[in-house]
């Protein structure tokens, strides 16, 4: 067998290409299932370890106002196994000559365990004395260059009040710092968390004694449904806004989705790879069988048995998958480690030690030799009918064949004789073409899934901006205000027109199923806040009853004139029925929309609002107007489009990176496989296009009869391909899609056109590398052999 | 005297394996008229198909030069080759080397699009005995037929030469005569000059002009009056 071994490993030598392109597959694929699978081992262990040793809460209740003893109450509460109170609440703060919201939230004076606890990152506690002193979220710190010691001067009900920063920390609950969940990423400098003493805080909110947020643990093994209900019904008299869990709250939820999506990605990707080298395995190895076959005939006559000539030949397979993994291994665990620093610079995790997880490397090895010895099984298995003599006899040649296309005179008529060898080849070999075309089929779709992301980014930046979100400027308050109060802002100079809306969050339910959503009530016929259907139609906002996404009608199974359960969290309101008007789009939140009327009539309380939307009449004068907005009493934010637009498209830099990660798979999974079959296609057909050499063709001619059959599998290939990565982008962005946006999946003409041309191109490089292999054919050392 | 179409001078073609130099032929020379049925006789490795590959364009001597028509092909380019293997060269094989996707009209046709006054193919297939077959793709004939039509093939561009590297090799011996017939035939009829490589001896008989090589150099060259029809010829 040694000797064998020997005589394997110059096969191989002689075709490095193909070896080589096998290799590269094999690599790759391993090289994603250990990167990702350690990268999601990775960010969940910190995650989770995080969470315990700094107490993530299981339960975050927000209410109006209750007194500080309400804490003994709730952890009296079966099954509560502690709870911290606190006063949570937002204000402005003019920061780096921009406007930016800060979430203020109290800690006690002296420092204990607590739920939700801090790290603190550098500086420290609060001291005894001083009230003004206050610890910041080492995001927001460090977005806006901020120093220990500094003063800061955030406006609280219309006051500036000065903290001094005395440390930098960073919480559990605000790995990922979203103000809420309508927002899709975090704009650090835009908002940020700050910690002050609980007595300082119960001052400057007036909130004297009491609080209006209480974090609950639970105990381990209780049900949080239960909890819950028994936490809100206890609660019931100091006007609860929401309960909710980690799996609604912002960054505990947005982390634990990014990692699912990481884990499923782990399993799904690697195993494309892995099927795409088993195909060309397949194929390369039952020709090498298939051209050996003497070989193999001479091997049995001297007396090598079928099992020895089996695994001498399947040995090939397994230095494929031996090689592949073991390089893809150590690649992987590398790339592991970055993408684990990747994925947290987004994160902020506390990642003490990146480990190499030694466990992925035996799967990755197990998985790909399963791969390539299936693979090399399947198609070596008909060495065992392979007999001695008969082999060594001389094979009649293959047979061409008349196929159906033949009978279309008008198109047959019309083929060159170099197009109907071409043709007929083909259809002679329809399984090696069909496996071939699936290397197109993949590459394509990844190519269109990848182009196509940057098309549904555009149409939803162009629908939420452009059509929904038609204001130049969101101003938020701290509290409800009558809208008479809205005058002032209405007399700022350069704002042309203001829109009051009123934002406040309900508990909508249809039986058992319920959710937590916005509520949003819009002015009768809003020109800048507005709602469309699904094809972008405007909606006109009901005058009773409410208007509900897609998305949270498929969450509680509800339709168009269905009633629905609401439950305000406004102090005496008791659940209310309302019917479903209309079905509406939306990309970002999960909302409800209603008319201000109709809510005054459900509240009673006048014409309120929780926010107000400007058009300026010239938007240069935008930072004017904001600075003047945000001296306002009871301002709590300023948001200007601009400032959310630029932050969205600060991302779609990074994902733009990973387009391109994708385009270059892409490549290799397609120049990969074509480059294999055309070489074993050029191998065998040597003498054929030797002969077409002789007869006088030139090399043009002659490389037409692979080249195009290249370009006919691959557009064969797009003709699926292109469909499938429709499906598997649209499927794709629904599963990604999260509480906190729903990302419509768009493809535009012209991204076929660059998915098409692309894959062209690629297919053009392949032919371009097999030139040499036709060029450097010898006419008369093939024509000299006999077959 | 008329000019000689082919004329081999000094040819010597060197090859090297490995460290060693082998020369396939050394200083060959012969020439060859216009209309002869010309036989190379040698024994395997005397570098007969050597020099056959040189004249047919598909080889350049390593010393000496070829010329075709009063032109020295050994100074062509690569493409320049490729265009004198269109427009001059019909070659036979030993084991035809027809295309197996395509039918025995169709390896015809593909090559007459490749000629500035090809022949008509269906006379060829005719002229060759293959009316009856045209449809038929190479698997499905038999090698004296899978000759025929390589012979039609090489015919059909109506070239200047018609190299034959041992074109009854793999047949058996009745189908070799009447492959070596149609040949005899195709030089009386229209004049063609031909050129047949071969071991075989016995085939001497029916050329006018006979050249025996040994170690890569001529090694006798006679005119043969008086060539006998192959139906005539035993061996």
């Amino acid at each position: 067998m040694n000797i064998l071994f020997r005589n394997l490993l110059r096969d191989i030598k002689k075709s490095k290409g193909q070896f080589i392109s096998i290799l590269i597959i094999v690599i790759l694929g391993v090289t994603f299932y250990t990167a990702i699978n350690s990268a999601f081992k990775n960010l969940s262990n910190s995650s989770d370890k995080y969470y315990e040793e700094y107490r993530l809460a299981d339960i975050w209740v927000d209410l109006y106002k209750a007194p500080i003893g309400i804490q003994e109450k709730v952890k009296s509460i079966p099954n509560v196994e502690t709870a911290t109170v606190r006063i949570v609440n937002d204000a402005s703060i003019s920061i780096s000559e921009e406007n930016a919201t800060l979430r203020f939230i109290t800690l006690p004076d002296v420092k204990r365990d607590i739920v939700n606890d801090i790290v603190i990152k550098s500086g420290r506690y609060f001291s005894e004395g001083d009230t003004n002193q206050c610890l910041l979220d080492e995001d927001f710190f460090k977005a806006n260059e901020l120093n220990l010691g500094e003063y800061i001067y955030p406006i609280i009900n219309g006051n500036k009040v000065k903290l001094k920063i005395v440390g930098c920390v960073k919480s559990p609950e605000f790995v990922y710092t979203l103000k809420d969940s309508s927002e899709i990423m975090a704009d650090n400098k835009k908002f940020g968390i700050i910690y002050i003493k609980q007595s300082f805080g119960e001052a400057i909110f007036d909130f004297n004694g009491s609080i209006n947020n209480i974090s609950i643990q639970i105990a381990k093994g209780s049900d949080v449904k239960n909890v819950k209900d028994d936490v809100e019904k206890a609660l019931k008299n100091y006007g609860v806004k929401s309960v909710i869990d980690r799996e609604e709250q912002t960054s505990s939820k947005m982390i634990s989705e990014e990692i699912k999506q990481l884990k499923s990605m782990g399993g799904t990707f690697p195993v494309i790879f892995f099927m795409v080298a088993s195909v060309i395995i397949y194929i390369m190895m039952g020709r090498m069988v298939e051209n050996q076959r003497t070989q193999i005939g001479v091997l049995k006559a001297i007396g090598f048995t079928n099992m020895q000539v089996l695994s001498y030949y399947m040995s090939y397979s397994a230095i494929i998958a031996l090689v592949g993994s073991f390089l893809g291994s150590i690649l992987g665990t590398y790339m592991g480690v970055g993408m684990t620093k990747l994925y947290n610079k987004y994160f902020n995790l506390p990642l003490a030690d990146i480990k190499i997880y030694g466990e992925f490397v035996i799967p990755a090895f197990i998985l790909t030799l399963i791969f390539c010895l299936f693979a090399g099984y399947s198609s070596c298995k008909s060495i065992f009918k392979i007999m001695p003599s008969e082999s060594m006899r001389q094979k009649s040649p293959e047979s061409g064949r008349k196929i159906i296309i033949e009978k279309i005179d008008i198109i047959w008529r019309n083929t060159s004789y170099l197009g109907k060898i071409i043709i007929r080849n083909l259809f002679r070999y329809k399984k090696r073409a069909i496996l071939t075309s699936f290397g197109v089929i993949f590459s394509s779709a990844i190519l269109l899934v990848a182009l196509s992301m940057s098309d549904s980014m555009n149409f939803m930046i162009d629908q939420q901006y452009g059509n929904i979100q038609n204001y130049d400027i969101k101003v938020k308050f701290s509290k409800l205000i009558n809208i008479d109060e809205l005058n002032n802002i209405k007399n700022i100079t350069h704002v042309k027109d203001l829109e009051p809306v009123l934002e406040t969050g309900v508990e909508i339910s249809n039986g058992w199923k319920n959710k937590n959503v916005g509520f949003t009530a819009l002015v009768k016929d809003p020109k800048m806040y507005k709602v469309e259907d699904k094809n972008g139609n405007e909606i006109s906002i009901p005058k009773n009853g409410i208007l509900i996404s897609e998305k949270l009608a498929n969450t509680l199974g509800v339709k168009v004139n269905d009633s629905v359960n609401i439950k305000f969290y406004f102090p005496g309101k008791e659940k209310k029925e309302m019917v479903i008007k209309g079905i509406v789009v939306q990309y970002l939140g999960l909302s409800t929309y209603t008319s201000m009327d109709n809510l005054n009539s459900i509240l009673g309380e006048g014409m309120i609002a929780s926010s107000a939307v400007l058009k300026l009449d010239n938007i240069n004068f935008e930072n004017e107007v904001k600075d003047k907005l945000k001296d306002m009493p009871a301002v709590t934010s300023v948001e200007s489009k601009t400032d959310s637009l630029n932050a969205l498209l600060s991302t779609m830099g990074a994902m733009k990176a990973s387009v391109g990660v994708y385009i270059i798979l892409a490549g290799i999974l397609l120049i990969a496989v074509l480059y294999n079959i055309a070489a074993i296609n050029i191998f065998e057909r040597q003498r054929e296009l030797a002969t077409l050499k002789v007869l006088g063709f030139n090399n043009n001619e002659v490389k037409k009869l692979i080249f195009n059959e290249n370009y006919i599998i691959t557009v064969f290939g797009m003709i699926i391909g292109l469909p499938f990565g429709k499906w598997l982008g649209a499927y794709l962005m629904a599963s990604s899609s999260t509480d906190a946006y729903t990302i419509p999946y768009v493809v535009e003409f012209k991204t076929y056109i660059i998915a098409i041309i692309i894959t062209l191109i690629f297919t053009a490089i392949t032919n371009l590398t097999l030139m040499k292999k036709i060029k450097s054919l010898d006419m008369i050392e093939v024509l000299k052999n006999k077959e | 005297m008329k000019d000689p179409i082919v004329v081999v001078k000094d040819v010597t073609k060197e090859y090297t394996m490995g460290d060693i130099k082998v020369k396939a032929s050394d200083k060959m020379s012969f020439e060859i008229l216009q209309g002869e049925f010309v036989v190379v006789l040698g024994p395997s490795g005397s570098g007969k198909s050597t020099v056959l590959n040189m004249i047919g364009g598909m080889d350049r001597p390593t010393y000496g030069e070829v010329f075709v028509e009063g032109k020295n092909i050994t100074n062509y380019s690569d493409n320049e080759l490729t265009m004198y293997r269109r427009k001059k060269i019909g070659f036979v094989f030993q084991f035809y080397n027809l295309m197996s996707n395509l039918t025995a009209l169709e390896n015809v046709e593909l090559v007459k699009s490749l000629s500035d006054n090809p022949l008509n193919s269906e006379d060829i297939m005719r002229e060759v005995g293959l009316s009856d077959r045209t449809s038929n793709f190479p698997a499905q004939l038999s090698g004296g037929e899978q000759q025929r039509v390589a012979i039609a093939r090489a015919l059909v561009k109506n070239p200047l030469l018609l190299l034959c590297d041992e074109p009854t090799g793999a047949l058996d011996y009745n189908t070799g005569r009447l492959i070596l017939k149609l040949l005899y035939d195709i030089n009386k009829n229209t004049n063609k000059t031909i050129i047949v490589i071969t071991h075989n001896a016995a085939i001497a008989a029916m050329a006018n002009r006979v050249i025996r090589v040994r170690s890569g150099a001529v090694e006798s060259m006679s005119i043969n009056e008086n060539p006998k029809p192959p139906e005539r010829i035993e061996w």
